[in-house]
């Protein structure tokens, strides 16, 4: 589903922030991207969702590069990021609209994906409300409704349990596995090592731009916790 | 140091960072710096001419003192310009929350952020009236010192009391009208309609003062009086009283911004529980969040619909005082800037002849002038990942962004256009309407390479894109050059033919819209895709 070919990155000439990353997630992946502040997990992110350009490498989504047809990748992708800066001066509903308009979605599916998430999210009453009333999980909580509204392939999200109250991350944790059993995969960062090791098949762990380690989530951690793998190879220079 | 200063001097090494240590647009930033030092320089020179003028006209008609009656009109001007643009509401800042976390008083966060954006309307009176105040104390009284400390005690006592009612009005403005829904579009019909009545005043004001039977009655506006007494006489009580009114306005605005500091703005909760899933294109869904945007930002709407309201007025003033009346209105102001006050025969044929070629060309800087586009992607802030991240082409965003300019512009082109031809000839109007609408596109497209070349996407205000963005400035520049350029080429060519003129015009105004067409298509879109 998404391929990281020699993926590299760089703001400033000759300086990395990722060289040469290689990755794959597969169809009903759940994949855990994990890295220390400035490691180059969100750089990874906005290059796959087609935000940040890139010097060498591919990214390819379904198959079809990026660098050939950008619209076409981002039709099959939804986007969590990690912060969720949504228009303020647009109501909940205005702004689902709006991206139901942009991924072309049908009126009646989008009534039932809408109804459907915002009463899971306890949202629905707020959704007449402009977004600049909300609070950062409210917000959060409707970026999310707003990744399902097309029913993606792949879910990209950037620590996306970040300003979620317990109900709610338990709500999105159970929601990214139901998609993951119906053929989806997910490609997320996160620093609780513990929800990733709890819930993901795969895993990736970055150091200063480059790939340390990546495969399926028995084979790496074997005996030891996640925290405890990350620890010692992290750690070592 | 108090916590104003260190907060001011944060402020300040912020923005000599973004303007002089930012390696990635440096060359487009010095590019923006230089036509904003050209157009001060040249505008403090051409209010220096006229004040230079004045002053030795009306020496020659023995009353001196009725130029700087003229100056101080001038500075009233501009502090009313200054209250109508920033009298639209309150908006939270970004760095709002993180500096009420720190041991500072509100009074102080305020007082700095006041004064640090105070800096900059301090610099335009500045520019404006000082050189007149200077030259008047030269040329009529023979000295200067006098005159340079009461004009700079003046020209901020004038910014210190603009800024204090100006916040006043926005505090309950705010509060008056966040319970609603559109509290952002409120404001901005609140803050164009303050702005009609500027253009109306500013008008009024410069006529009635350019006419020596009506002058006075203007001058005998108590303000005026006392502005004038303070510079005339340095009249200790003139001082008194200014200093209490911009004092007493200031510090009533600080300690009302200070109170509802941190305090949450938004309080619309819908009671309707219904939920609408009306469908739309990309297109129409991309222009309904653009408007949506540009009404909900009073301070964008005040400083972007200048150009369309003054334009408007010039055309109804034109139209309701006739086209002759209208050249012997500008027979007269010009001959304040003679000595003998007699415009030359020769200056009287050229106005004659080239008038409605003239009036094309204000009517197209006007219109031109501040396009919705030169802030458009800057606005997008935090917000931009959105249009980046959704599969939304790139050449939507930019034709939703220049519709905006379109729309905004369109029904006063078609006004001023339909006005005006009952003056000029009715034959007039698909051409005014052609060549404003040309230049219209030209400035909307230029507006949205100028911020493509030089976003600002992290910012605390919407003020430091809309009044202080290096692509405004940008824009103006490339806009001036763009539209005016061709005008005076054509002019300086001297064909016979009006008519030929403006077909050339429109020709050539074709060919620049599909020359920027092309730029954005290649330049824009990979400055775009480089954000």
């Amino acid at each position: 589903m998404l391929e990281i070919v020699h993926y590299s990155k760089s703001y400033q000439k000759g300086k990395f922030v990722v060289e040469d990353l290689n990755l794959k997630v597969e169809n009903g992946d759940l994949f855990a991207f994990i890295g220390h502040n400035g490691a180059g997990k969100s750089t990874t992110i906005k290059s796959i969702v087609g935000i940040l350009p890139f010097e060498s490498g591919d990214i390819r989504i379904d198959g079809v590069s990026i660098q050939d047809d950008l619209i076409a990748c981002k039709k099959k992708i939804a986007y969590i990021p990690d912060n969720p800066d949504l228009y303020d001066a647009l109501t909940g509903i205005q702004y689902l609209n709006f991206i139901g308009d942009v991924f072309q979605v049908k009126s009646e599916v989008r009534k039932e994906k809408i109804e459907k998430y915002a009463t899971l999210f306890e949202l629905k009453q707020y959704l007449n409300n402009l977004i600049g009333s909300y609070s950062h999980g409210m917000k959060q909580k409707l970026a999310i409704i707003s990744a399902f509204l097309h029913s993606p392939q792949l879910l990209v999200l950037d620590e996306p349990f970040v300003g979620l109250d317990p109900k709610a991350a338990f709500l999105v944790k159970q929601a990214m596995v139901e998609f993951c059993k119906s053929g989806g995969a997910i490609f997320f960062s996160t620093h609780v090592l513990e929800v990733a090791e709890k819930l993901c098949n795969k895993i990736a762990i970055i150091k200063n731009g480059q790939l340390v380690i990546t495969g399926k989530m028995e084979e790496i951690t074997k005996d030891a916790s996640l925290e405890e793998v990350f620890m010692e190879l992290t750690n070592h220079e | 140091m108090s916590s104003v200063m260190k907060i001011l001097k944060c402020y300040y090494v912020a923005l000599w960072n973004k303007i002089f240590k930012n390696s990635k647009y440096r060359n487009k930033i010095y590019v923006a710096l230089l036509f904003s030092i050209l157009g001060i320089g040249a505008f403090t020179l051409i209010f220096g001419m006229l004040s230079y003028s004045s002053i030795i006209t009306m020496q020659k008609e023995g009353m001196p003192e009725l130029a700087m009656y003229s100056f101080s009109t001038t500075a009233l001007m501009f502090m009313l310009m200054l209250i109508v643009t920033e009298s639209t509401g309150v908006k939270k800042t970004t760095d709002e929350e993180m500096l009420l976390s720190l041991p500072i008083q509100k009074g102080a966060i305020i007082t700095a952020k006041v004064l640090y954006y105070l800096i900059f309307d301090f610099v335009v009176i500045f520019i404006l009236v000082y050189p007149a105040h200077i030259m008047y104390g030269m040329i009529v009284e023979g000295t200067i010192l006098p005159f340079a400390i009461r004009g700079l005690v003046l020209i901020l006592l004038c910014t210190l009391f603009g800024a204090g009612i100006s916040g006043i009005i926005a505090i309950f403005l705010s509060r008056l009208t966040l319970r609603f829904k559109h509290s952002g579009v409120i404001q901005s019909i609140f803050g164009m309609a303050l702005m009609v009545v500027f253009v109306i005043a500013y008008v009024g004001f410069s006529f009635t003062s350019q006419n020596p039977t009506t002058a006075t009655q203007v001058y005998d506006f108590y303000p005026i009086q006392l502005l004038s007494r303070f510079m005339l006489e340095g009249s200790f009580t003139s001082l008194m009283i200014m200093v209490l009114f911009a004092f007493g306005a200031f510090v009533v605005s600080v300690i009302l911004k200070a109170y509802y500091l941190g305090k949450q703005i938004t309080t619309y909760q819908s009671k309707n529980h219904e939920l609408s899933f009306e469908t739309s294109t990309i297109g129409k869904s991309l222009y309904k969040k653009e408007i949506n945007k540009y009404f909900s930002i009073p301070i964008y709407v005040s400083n972007t619909a200048f150009g369309p309201i003054f334009m408007i007025m010039m055309a109804i003033l034109i139209t309701v005082m006739g086209k002759p009346h209208f050249i012997h209105l500008i027979e007269n102001v010009l001959s304040v800037g003679y000595i003998d006050g007699e415009v030359p025969e020769n200056l009287i044929k050229v106005i004659d002849r080239y008038f409605n070629m003239g009036i094309v060309a204000i009517m197209a800087m006007m219109i031109s002038f501040s396009p919705t586009t030169a802030s458009s992607i800057s606005l997008e802030g935090k917000e931009l990942w959105i249009l980046k991240a959704h599969p939304i082409p790139i050449k939507d965003v930019f034709i939703s962004k220049i519709f905006v300019n379109m729309s905004i512009g369109f029904v006063p082109i078609l006004l001023s256009s339909i006005l005006l031809s009952t003056q000029l000839g009715i034959v007039y109007l698909p051409i005014l309407c052609m060549v404003l609408v040309e230049a219209l596109l030209i400035s909307s497209m230029i507006g949205l390479y100028a911020n493509l070349s030089l976003p600002k996407l992290n910012w605390e205000s919407e003020v430091e894109v809309v009044k202080q963005g290096m692509a405004v400035l940008l824009s103006m520049g490339l806009n001036l050059v763009c539209i005016l350029i061709p005008i005076i080429i054509i002019n300086t060519i001297g064909l016979n033919s009006e008519w030929l003129m403006m077909g050339i015009l429109i020709l050539i105004y074709m060919a620049i819209g599909l020359i920027w067409a092309y730029v954005l298509k290649k330049k824009g879109t990979m400055l775009y895709q480089k954000l």
